[in-house]
């Protein structure tokens, strides 16, 4: 597998001017049902975002707009620039996409059938046999070359969906539910490729169920829930976000951890989640630092054996949980502007 | 590399991509090879075993069968699943995203399927030169005959095409068993006669009555039959191709004008032309019937871009989007305007029944519009299916209808239900009685007209559905073009 993402003289010219992908209060219906209804948000350059949503929550439909292969009912939205309703062959040729349900041709060979996209896409006489090498050799297709296309493994069916989306260059990638069906290594891969097109600048638009893969590789997350979204910001901030003012720590100790839990009986917002071998699961009931660090500073005082006090980390799903739960009580403002992207991948 | 560049410059960078994959696809397909070899090895045996003359018919007619199973029917009919493949597989999406329209898509499934057929009939050629040698045949006769099998064969694939951008797998299997049958009953009725020696219409009759030229000569036959063809194949595709674009793009205006062109450049022949006065409504109505399939059955667009690209001119543009813009709403317009323009020339050239079997011809198709409109079929993603559903059911009742009146057995009675089927109407007037004949077709015409009204009230509304895309429409052409 080549470490660098292809680049083609196809490539076409993107306006950085603007943000890679605006969406203005964007809506479709489809019948009674209200798919997106009235989603705002803007990706700039070069950045990976994460698009999570529940089911029929409108993340498909939102990002089959984008890819000119539905129409808005009304809103705005732009690819690279370019009104993705008033230019749609503009965009097309900015855009990479990669569907969540993904057919392959029966009687056609992987290299027959990237040279097929290939010629569909304008690629001619020796450019187009070298683009298709190019792609091979990324997507590691090269040995399956003379394999036929519908017979192949879901991770491969993959890379060659995704090195069909790379034929032409594209600057920005949509990707709906990328990693759905992979096994495990499968999954790693795809996961590795997509690092290395970000790296590369490539703007990627990526859906997952699998929160913690999105985390890892994204520089923000949009979450959508009944055809609006309802938060983006960046995975840290997603796991403090909420109205959720605890927080969970293991402690454990040298020695008998009874005298842990005594501890715990008598101190002031700690409470015991459940005993372990060597210490106890602990909710100490904020999610501030200073106080977080008192209950350890009491601990020890107190004259307990600390050995090790952690903070566990709270996960992306519970966060997307307790998020769902609070928009169901109403309690739940209105989304942040979308926060300045880190560059955590970028550089990577 | 080397390797790689052998095997991907089989096919010219100038030849469609889509015709590439298909050729690559269609070429390994076991159809295809068994096809080939089973026909070979038949025609082998059949040259070998009836070489001469003293058998030539039988010989003749015998080729023509197997020729014909394969041009017109065994090779067009995987076009039925064509499109439907591609869209059970998702692959048409990542199609449609590629420099590819949906046109060219569709033009390039029905060349490599025209190619495959061309490569089948012209491998029949040492055959017909084989028995020319062996004499009893006319060389010129079995080519034009096989140019028209393949012409033929390559219609049938553009309807399959049609076809197969069918949701309904049901239907589309319908269709095909529809179609096996007809070719059988074509094989008994047409071919067996002619295998025994019964005899038959000549081969290359239809070159010598194509209308509007009938007795003009087998060229401008020729002519006429290719031209024709050619408008047909068109029009199915282009349906086709409708059916599988994005819903912002616009064929509607492309088909449209073409029809419009056929239809008055064919009006203008039959005017000049010294044709018999029969003609000219059959030719026309055929013409309306197709276009109005096409226009009839087009969901009402309500992409603002679309409306938009007519208000930029102004008001010519906004009055050719009444006519124009994709959907059945404006469908119903050029719909009638058409069979306004048929019934005067029909009326014209060949008096009061021809412009009203036109108006009938039309209403025919009309009905069952209407019945898609009425039911709840008209919030139905796809109008096509529904209306193939509710044509086949109309001739259906019409069938019963005519054969429980026993129209042909008795003259006595004036079959006044027939009315309620507009193509009932011209054989309920010919079978009334001479004193109710007027007041029958007054009263058929009358009926028949209530179809196109409900398709005009139903268009109202559509219409007013659309009124938020071409609010946005009128905005988007006030304000200049720019890229978000």
């Amino acid at each position: 597998m080549h470490m660098t993402a292809p680049h083609s003289s196809h490539a076409a010219e993107i306006d950085r001017s603007q943000p890679a992908i605006v969406v203005d209060n964007l809506r479709r219906s489809f019948g009674d049902l209200r798919a997106v209804n009235g989603v705002s948000f803007s990706i700039e350059h070069g950045k990976v975002v994460g698009f999570v949503g529940a089911n029929g929550a409108g993340k498909t439909t939102t990002m089959r707009i984008l890819a000119t292969l539905d129409h808005p009912d009304g809103g705005r939205a732009s690819v690279g620039g370019h009104n993705v309703v008033h230019y749609p062959t503009k965009v097309r040729r900015l855009l990479g996409w990669m569907p969540d349900a993904f057919g392959t041709y029966d009687h056609m060979t992987v290299l027959e059938y990237l040279d097929f996209y290939a010629r569909a896409l304008g690629f001619k006489g020796e450019e187009r046999v070298r683009r298709i090498q190019e792609v091979m050799d990324f997507t590691d297709l090269t040995p399956l070359a003379d394999r036929m296309s519908n017979k192949m493994s879901k991770g491969q069916t993959q890379r060659l969906c995704l090195g069909r989306a790379l034929l032409h260059d594209p600057q920005i990638l949509i990707m709906d539910e990328p990693a759905a069906g992979l096994d495990p290594r499968a999954r790693v891969e795809l996961k590795q490729l997509i690092r290395i097109l970000a790296s590369e600048g490539k703007t990627i638009l990526i859906s997952s169920h699998i929160l913690s893969e999105l985390g890892e590789m994204c520089d923000s997350l949009l979450f959508i829930d009944k055809g609006a979204i309802v938060h983006h910001g960046d995975a840290d901030t997603m796991r403090r976000s909420g109205s959720v003012e605890e927080t969970l720590v293991t402690v454990q100790v040298s020695g008998d951890p009874a005298k842990l839990v005594e501890w715990v009986l008598t101190a002031q917002n700690v409470k015991l989640l459940e005993e372990a071998r060597h210490g106890a699961r602990l909710r100490i009931d904020s999610n501030d630092e200073q106080i977080i660090a008192g209950v350890l500073k009491r601990m020890i005082l107190d004259g307990l054996p600390v050995i090790d006090f952690h903070r566990e980390e709270r996960r992306l799903e519970d966060a997307f949980i307790d998020m769902l739960g609070q928009i169901d009580k109403g309690t739940l403002g209105t989304p942040p502007p979308l926060p300045p992207q880190s560059e955590k991948l970028s550089s990577s | 590399m080397q390797t790689i560049a052998n095997t991907l410059n089989d096919f010219p960078d100038a030849l469609s991509p889509m015709v590439v994959k298909e050729l690559r696809q269609g070429l390994r397909t076991r159809m295809f090879v068994v096809v080939m070899l089973v026909m070979h090895v038949l025609m082998v045996i059949i040259t070998l075993m009836g070489g001469g003359a003293q058998n030539a018919d039988g010989v003749t007619a015998t080729m023509d069968g197997i020729v014909t199973l394969i041009l017109c029917f065994i090779l067009p009919m995987p076009a039925l699943q064509a499109l439907a493949n591609e869209i059970k597989k998702n692959t048409l999406e990542t199609l449609v995203l590629t420099e590819l329209s949906a046109g060219r898509i569709v033009l390039g499934k029905w060349g490599s399927i025209a190619l495959q057929s061309l490569v089948v009939a012209l491998s029949l050629m040492p055959y017909i030169v084989a028995r020319y040698v062996f004499g009893g045949m006319d060389m010129i006769t079995e080519l034009v005959t096989l140019g028209g099998k393949w012409l033929i064969g390559v219609i049938v694939a553009a309807l399959m095409l049609c076809f197969s951008t069918l949701k309904q797998n049901w239907l589309r299997g319908l269709i095909s068993g529809l179609f096996g049958a007809f070719i059988v009953l074509m094989g008994i009725g047409f071919l067996l006669p002619r295998m025994f020696g019964a005899g038959g219409a000549s081969r290359t009759y239809f070159l010598t009555t194509s209308p509007p030229f009938p007795g003009s000569g087998a060229i401008l036959g020729a002519i006429f039959a290719l031209l024709a063809a050619t408008w047909v194949i068109f029009s199915l595709l282009a349906i086709a191709a409708t059916r599988i674009a994005p819903a912002a793009t616009n064929l509607a205006f492309l088909k449209r004008s073409v029809n419009l062109l056929v239809f008055t450049v064919t009006s203008l022949v039959i005017l000049v032309s010294k044709s018999p006065t029969t003609g000219p409504g059959g030719v026309l109505g055929g013409i309306l019937m197709l276009a109005s399939i096409d226009a009839l059955t087009e969901r009402a667009n309500e992409v603002p871009s679309v409306y938009a690209a007519f208000y930029r001119r102004g008001w010519i543009g906004r009055l050719a989007s009444w006519f124009l813009v994709p959907g059945w709403h404006s469908g119903i317009l050029f719909s009638l305007a058409l069979a306004a323009a048929a019934c005067a020339i029909a009326y014209g050239r060949s008096g009061g029944e021809a412009a009203a079997t036109v108006w009938l011809g039309a209403a025919g198709i009309w009905m069952p519009a209407a019945l898609v409109q009425i039911m709840p079929s008209r919030r139905a993603s796809d109008l096509l299916g529904p209306w193939i559903i509710y044509y086949v059911l109309c001739n259906i009742m019409t069938s019963m209808l005519a054969m429980s009146m026993g129209f042909a057995a008795s003259r006595s009675i004036t079959p006044g239900v027939s009315c309620l089927m507009p193509s009932l109407v011209i054989n309920g007037a010919k079978i009334a009685q001479a004193s109710d004949s007027a007041r029958f077709w007054h009263f058929g015409l009358t009926i028949a007209s209530a179809w196109p009204l409900l398709l005009l009230i139903g268009s109202l509304l559509a219409w007013r559905r659309t009124r938020y895309a071409r609010g946005e429409a009128a905005i988007m052409a006030a304000t200049p073009l720019r890229d978000t």
